[in-house]
């Protein structure tokens, strides 16, 4: 395998509240290669915090401590807000799940996707529009000229997110983080933008983490799954053997699904067993 | 049960008419449990709206208990359709609790016993005493639909309306309200329209579906041709393919936009 | 019961009794306002206002009416704390009086704008339509003339008084309130929660009243209180232009219009009413602000 990108060692996110403090995640450990990872887990299980705290992008109630938290050689927790400020959207990009949140509404799609070009890559007006126009295109956006002038508002869905891939692929980061990137799409434009991206990375061996509820979404789409339970990984495995996962969640995240080919009288219901929350790490 | 015939509903004036709902018809027997599927945006809420009684302006037949229905209905056919809708966080009033939100249908109806009955609605959703008294921030996704479900059933009526109420949840969570629904209609005497985009959901909950796209049906069948793979339409056969591809893994081809208009309609809230 | 076991009642993770999930809320609120120190010196000022009130005649070291002809414009001291105006009453004791007459104004009305401005602008939000188009252009109407014009000229031509004044002030106050609580329906009346209400056969009063006001309240009470300074202020100045209270009404406005013909020898007959007006609307405005943090439902 390549050398990790990313190491986590011992993450802990903790929030103050008025009831007291929160340990949204406890003690994550994983490694990202130029792979597709997964991480899978109920909602609140700490999958998005873990996502940001690499981006250190966390609300100011949280505090964050690892062990080690680097990628590649730069120590993410000790790096200055200006280091930081390149590494975000220059060598590690976010896709978030509705990108009307992260597209500026009052400027056209394309022009958009050019200034972050000339952000990170700097160049004249023209080279970028060019840039811009190409990505697009790699998106497979069909008639990019016409898309390039269209207002976030004017947009899909399913549009919208290819435009964010578009946007985060052009300074060419190493690492890809989507946290339900298509969570909010319909099931055929979702399998559309997935194999865009699974394109991208794989031409462009780009690391990617894939963040999102959808176990089946994730153990078609990736190379490695981990599964979170409670602020912690409770079972990570390549996604070809999560028939064969060993924690009782993962199997029971498996059984509760609804199959279409598969009819029962009654969905298992997954039986929580206190244990897990300290349980061990099946790897 | 429910007879719909010739159904138009739209939206804007004079200027920029929109059909959501552009001359649909089924019919959904007793006791039976009918799916309804489509992309977002196909008019598949529009439907239930108007079923419930919540869209008064549109054209077209509707039969409900072998009553014809207007488009003003009294309260008693009121409290024999109601609706479960999808976003759990936007179901419930944020400002009453649970106890309040379960009186107010007795109320409004004029039942009697009203203390025993939320609590037996309650129970038959799987929620305690313990939950009378909390306000909706207080509960989970999940135990917010349960409410929801609660809230839905205490009227005792014979249709329910469920607007993909669990695509907001967590799937073991989905599996227990799924449950729940099956159980509660085992009971007896409830007839469900289940809108849901999710194959795997239709396929274990529904008898018969319909397949919309943009407005109209495109296929009526039943569950078993369609797991069988006798669909025919275009669009039923995408969707289920799309469905699969999950469960056996491997992603197609990349391909251009197909089956999304590039400029939706303006949204309007 | 004790401390510890009421501190456990109100954290509880579930209450147990309506009385209870209130309480828990009003608890919850309450933390958070103490970690707003501005708007605690809010709410202690206006607490203190309420004492002050309450307890007037203990305060006051005199009446207020009570003229001493030889003591006229006496400056502060130990004697007379604010010291004395023209007719040599004693400024401490009218101000302490004063502020019932505030209070009188501030009570009266939020009493009146909050229910009519409510009414008005959630049954006109809610209904939409014709009602909505003819009640909009009421609250236009008023909305299009100065608040103190209008009080004005409702004044000029009922007579000057107090009770005027007042109904003058709630005139121009509601139509704001009004646009409020209607813009505030506009976005709860197509939620899923109206729909299901709808759903079991209420009526649309029973909607509006019990479903969308208490939607729109919150919002209402932090405007009403923000608007309070305002409120207070445009009573002083009608007091100020001799059409509110009428002497020899310890009422600050009315006390700072007389003293001005006072105030270059006499500074103390305008600067005491007028500080204590100013503190009054102040407190009200902090609280305000405060309430906004806590009652805000954007913000839980
Ligand atoms: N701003 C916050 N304040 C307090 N707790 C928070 C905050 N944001 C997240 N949390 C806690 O962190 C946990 C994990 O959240 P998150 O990572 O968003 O979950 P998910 O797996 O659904 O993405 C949640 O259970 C929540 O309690
Ligand atoms: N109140 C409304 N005003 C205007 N347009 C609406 C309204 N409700 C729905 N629509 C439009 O009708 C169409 C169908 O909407 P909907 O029934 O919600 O779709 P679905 O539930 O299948 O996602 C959409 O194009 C939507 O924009
Ligand atoms: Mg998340
Ligand atoms: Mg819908």
């Amino acid at each position: 395998m390549h050398e990790p990108l990313l190491r986590v060692d011992g993450l802990h996110v903790s929030f103050r509240t008025h009831r007291g403090l929160v340990n949204a995640v406890r003690g994550v450990s994983f490694e990202v290669g130029r792979e597709k990872v997964g991480i899978v887990g109920e909602s609140g299980s700490g999958k998005s915090i873990t996502g940001r705290s690499v981006m250190r992008l966390l609300p100011p109630a949280a505090e964050a401590r690892a062990n080690r938290l680097s990628f590649r050689d730069i120590d993410l927790l000790r790096a200055s807000e200006k280091q930081m400020l390149d590494i975000r959207g220059g060598q590690i990009g976010l896709i978030m799940q509705d990108p009307k949140y992260s597209l500026n509404p009052v400027v056209r799609v394309g022009d958009q996707i050019a200034e972050a070009y000339r952000l990170h890559r700097g160049g004249n007006r023209k080279a970028a529009r060019a840039s811009a126009m190409a990505m697009l295109e790699a998106v497979k956006i069909r008639d990019p000229e016409r898309v390039y002038r269209l207002y976030p508002h004017e947009v899909s869905g399913g549009m919208g997110q290819r435009i964010m891939i578009a946007t985060m692929l052009l300074a060419e980061p190493d690492l890809l983080i989507a946290d339900e990137p298509t969570s909010a799409l319909d099931v055929t434009v979702r399998l559309e933008v997935l194999s865009i991206l699974d394109e991208l990375i794989e031409t462009r061996g780009l690391g990617l983490i894939f963040i999102s509820h959808d176990l089946n979404l994730v153990r078609a789409f990736c190379d490695r799954v981990l599964i979170m339970y409670a602020g912690r990984i409770v079972e990570e495995l390549p996604a070809s053997e999560l028939e064969h996962a060993r924690h009782p969640y993962t199997q029971g995240l498996l059984a509760a699904l609804p199959r279409i080919h598969e009819r029962r009288e009654r969905l298992a219901v997954l039986q929580r067993d206190p244990d897990w929350l300290d349980g061990p790490t099946y790897r | 049960m429910i007879a719909v015939d010739d159904l138009v509903v739209s939206f804007g004036d004079d200027d920029e008419v929109k059909r959501a709902v552009d001359g649909i018809g089924f019919e959904v027997r007793e006791g039976e449990t009918f799916g309804l599927v489509g992309e977002s945006g196909c008019g598949k809420s529009t439907v239930l709206r108007v079923l419930a009684g919540l869209n008064p302006s549109y054209d077209g037949r509707l039969r409900i208990a072998g009553r014809d229905i207007g488009p003003r209905r009294d309260k008693a056919l009121m409290k024999s359709v109601q609706m479960v809708f999808q976003d759990p966080y936007g179901s419930l009033h944020p400002r009453q609790t649970v106890n309040a939100q379960l009186m107010e249908p007795l109320r409004i109806q004029g039942l009697d016993d009203a203390a025993g009955r939320v609590e037996r609605a309650l129970d038959a959703v799987g929620l305690g005493p313990a939950f009378r008294y909390r306000y909706p921030h207080q509960l989970s996704g999940g135990q917010r639909q349960r409410v929801a479900i609660a809230r839905a059933l205490i009227l005792e009526p014979d249709v329910l309306l469920l607007d993909e109420p669990t695509s907001a949840l967590d799937v073991s969570v989905q599996a227990e309200v799924l449950n729940l629904l099956a159980d509660l209609k085992a009971a007896g005497g409830l007839t469900y329209v289940l809108v849901s985009h999710d194959l795997g959901v239709i396929a274990h909950m529904c008898d018969r579906l319909a397949v919309m796209t943009e407005g109209r049906i495109v296929e009526e069948l039943d569950v078993q041709e369609l797991v069988a793979g006798a669909a025919r339409h275009p669009y039923t056969v995408t969707l289920l393919r799309a469905s699969e591809t999950y469960g056996e893994g491997g992603v197609p081809a990349a391909t251009s936009e197909t089956n999304e208009a590039t400029i939706p309609e303006p949204r309007k809230t | 019961m004790s401390a510890g076991t009421l501190r456990h009642w109100l954290n509880a993770e579930a209450a147990a009794s309506p009385f209870q999930a209130f309480a828990q809320r009003a608890w919850l609120g309450w933390l958070q306002l103490l970690r707003n120190p501005l708007g605690m010196i809010g709410l202690l000022i206006i607490v203190a206002l309420l004492l002050v009130a309450a307890f007037a005649p203990v305060i006051a070291s005199q009446s207020p009416y009570e003229q001493n002809l030889r003591n006229v414009l006496a400056p502060p001291s130990s004697e007379h704390l604010f010291g004395t105006d023209e007719l040599g009453r004693d400024i401490f004791s009218r101000v302490v009086y004063g502020s019932r007459i505030t209070l009188l104004i501030v009570l009266l009305v939020s009493v009146i704008v909050a229910p009519i401005g409510l009414l008005v602008g959630a049954v006109s939000g809610y209904l939409g339509g014709w009602v909505d188009v003819a009640l909009m252009r009421l609250t236009d109407l008023f909305l299009a003339f100065p608040s103190l014009i209008l009080a004005l000229a409702f004044v000029a031509a009922m007579g000057p008084g107090l009770e005027n004044a007042i109904i003058a002030i709630s005139l121009t106050a509601w139509p704001q309130i009004a646009r409020l609580a209607r813009a505030e329906t506009l976005t709860v009346r197509n939620s899923d929660y109206i729909a299901a209400v709808r759903l079991q056969g209420a009526s649309p009063m029973r909607v509006v009243l019990r479903h969308v006001l208490p939607m729109c309240v919150p919002s209402v009470i932090i405007r009403v209180t923000l608007n309070m300074a305002g409120i207070i202020l445009t009573a002083a100045g009608l007091g100020f232009l001799g059409l509110g209270a009428q002497p020899p009404s310890p009422e600050w406005g009315a006390m700072t219009s007389t003293g001005r013909r006072y105030m270059l020898d006499s500074w103390w007959l305008v600067t005491m009413p007028g500080l204590a007006i100013l503190t009054v609307s102040l407190a009200f405005n902090l609280f305000g602000d405060a309430l906004r943090d806590i009652l805000d439902p954007r913000s839980s």
